[in-house]
């Protein structure tokens, strides 16, 4: 587990947290959102296994010193990985399941830590970004869809709960994005599948930082419960 | 508190003749309305339940009352080894399995940031765990008949969320993404996959819920009325029917207007 900090050259920088940073989607989160006057306390796991509770208790005393220390917290992003493809005639369905089952417990409890932390700041945007294939199913990824759909019922549930404390939640559902970790099949055809789909390009990580940053200001403090689509207008 | 109430009446049609039911949660409340209503509609039922026997006695004699046949397990949709030998003893019961009802749930409502890592687990075991579980020893039957039905029972919760239910919506709303997968995974197979999400429905999943914060859900609820177990039962005796053959990857709504 590899943890650090990235600091924005700019003045009057905001902060965010970002959970699950690695691969080049994550690393090149960090550096967009630096350039755009962000520090960020980021995570990264390379093995791609979900924290343990331990583990993610003891992260967040960190993220509450960095929030101590910047004077607050803007915004805290959880990245979540995307999963192997599988089907429900799969053989290695249960592992994948239990894995997925294990990404959404892991979600639940850094969120139940960051609303603590952003309610008692009384400001703060939760975001998750997500591989959104859930809303409309997806026959070659089930456990993948499942997660990221189940998330998206939790925020809806968090937003209700903390939003007169000042404190939104929003989804962030991303199609064919360049820089995410795919799986090499669906790598090798992105430019193809975009062609196919009759979607204008490949999107980038910038499309996503741009929200991640929107949402984090206090440009975006009116956006809440949302689940944005960022994916080209993939129907 | 007072509210209209709905008066149900459905003729017996044997929509379902003959066919071979396995009902999940079928004791209480929406799976007890659904075993019934099937019967009556010519269906033979299995069902599961988790603890209530004396419930599960009397529904087991009531189905049987109509001609049907019926058998009943005591087991959680969350033990695998238990989901699975109940649908191994079901389908050798029934001879087959045509149509499967999710409807097994529980909650454990509680602000998300109070929530007991152990009640997540619950949660999440019963309600999203479990039905895939189900879901998979119920198509493994369904693709040896090359034909099948399975209606999962999602929430409003699910959609649009509610105060202190983090893990029961998360629960639900991975049921609707559940649903739409399998929809796509099964169409080629003659295997329809739809999902219901009812509103506030009058059976013991409300009884906790404080009257202060029920009655300004009815302000909202433009029918003014929370719903019968039955009026969801019909919906999903639709589904399960040929009435509804060209159906499949679809959630319906069944809350009186709570969500338009």
């Amino acid at each position: 587990m590899d943890l650090g900090i990235s600091y924005a050259q700019t003045e009057n920088p905001i902060n965010s947290v970002l959970i699950h940073a690695e691969g080049t989607l994550g690393e090149r989160l960090i550096s967009l959102l630096n350039a755009r006057g962000v520090n960020t306390l980021f995570q990264q796991n390379p093995s791609k296994t979900p924290w343990k509770a331990e583990e993610i208790e003891a992260f967040m005393q960190k993220v509450i010193q960095f929030a101590k220390q910047h004077g607050g917290l803007n915004s805290f992003v959880y990245l979540l990985p995307i999963l192997p493809r599988d089907t429900i005639f799969d053989t290695k369905l249960s592992e994948n399941w239990s894995l997925a089952m294990d990404y959404l417990r892991e979600a639940f409890l850094f969120y139940r830590q960051a609303t603590k932390l952003l309610v008692s700041q009384r400001q703060g945007c939760l975001m998750t970004v997500a591989f959104g294939m859930g809303a409309r199913g997806h026959e070659n990824m089930i456990s993948m869809s499942v997660v990221a759909e189940a998330i998206t019922g939790m925020n809806t549930c968090l937003t209700a709960e903390v939003m007169k404390q000042n404190v939104r939640i929003n989804t962030l559902y991303y199609g064919l994005i360049e820089e995410a970790d795919y799986d090499p099949e669906t790598r090798q055809g992105l430019h193809h599948f975009c062609k196919l789909l009759d979607i204008p390009r490949v999107g980038q990580a910038e499309d996503i930082a741009t929200w991640i940053h929107l949402l984090s200001t206090e440009e975006g403090s009116f956006i809440n419960g949302q689940v944005i689509k960022i994916n080209g207008g993939l129907l | 508190m007072t509210q209209a109430v709905a008066d149900v009446q459905i003729p017996a049609c044997n929509l379902l003749a003959g066919k071979k039911v396995f009902i999940t949660g079928g004791t209480r409340g929406i799976g007890r309305a659904i075993c019934t209503l099937f019967a009556q509609q010519g269906a033979d039922i299995a069902f599961n339940y988790k603890s209530n026997e004396q419930a599960a006695a009397e529904i087991q004699t009531e189905i049987e009352g109509l001609g049907r046949r019926c058998i009943s397990f005591k087991a959680s949709v969350s033990d695998l080894p238990a989901v699975r030998q109940m649908f191994k003893e079901g389908a050798k019961f029934l001879g087959g399995l045509d149509i499967l009802v999710n409807n097994a749930s529980i909650k454990k409502d509680a602000f998300a940031a109070m929530i007991p890592e152990q009640d997540w687990v619950d949660v999440i075991d019963t309600n999203l765990k479990g039905t895939f579980y189900c879901c998979r020893e119920g198509i493994k039957l369904m693709l040896r008949k090359k034909t099948g039905v399975i209606i999962n029972l999602t929430s409003l919760s699910g959609i649009i969320g509610n105060i202190g239910q983090a893990h029961y919506a998360a629960s639900k709303g991975g049921l609707i993404a559940l649903t739409k997968t399998l929809a796509k995974e099964l169409a080629g197979k003659n295997i329809r996959v739809n999902g219901i999400a009812p509103g506030l429905i009058k059976t013991d999943m409300i009884e906790n819920i404080p009257e202060k914060i029920l009655e300004s859900h009815l302000t909202a609820l433009p029918m003014k009325r929370f719903g019968e177990s039955i009026e969801v039962a019909t919906v999903a005796l639709f589904l399960a029917s040929d009435l509804s053959t060209y159906m499949t990857g679809e959630v319906i709504n069944v809350n009186g207007g709570l969500y338009m």
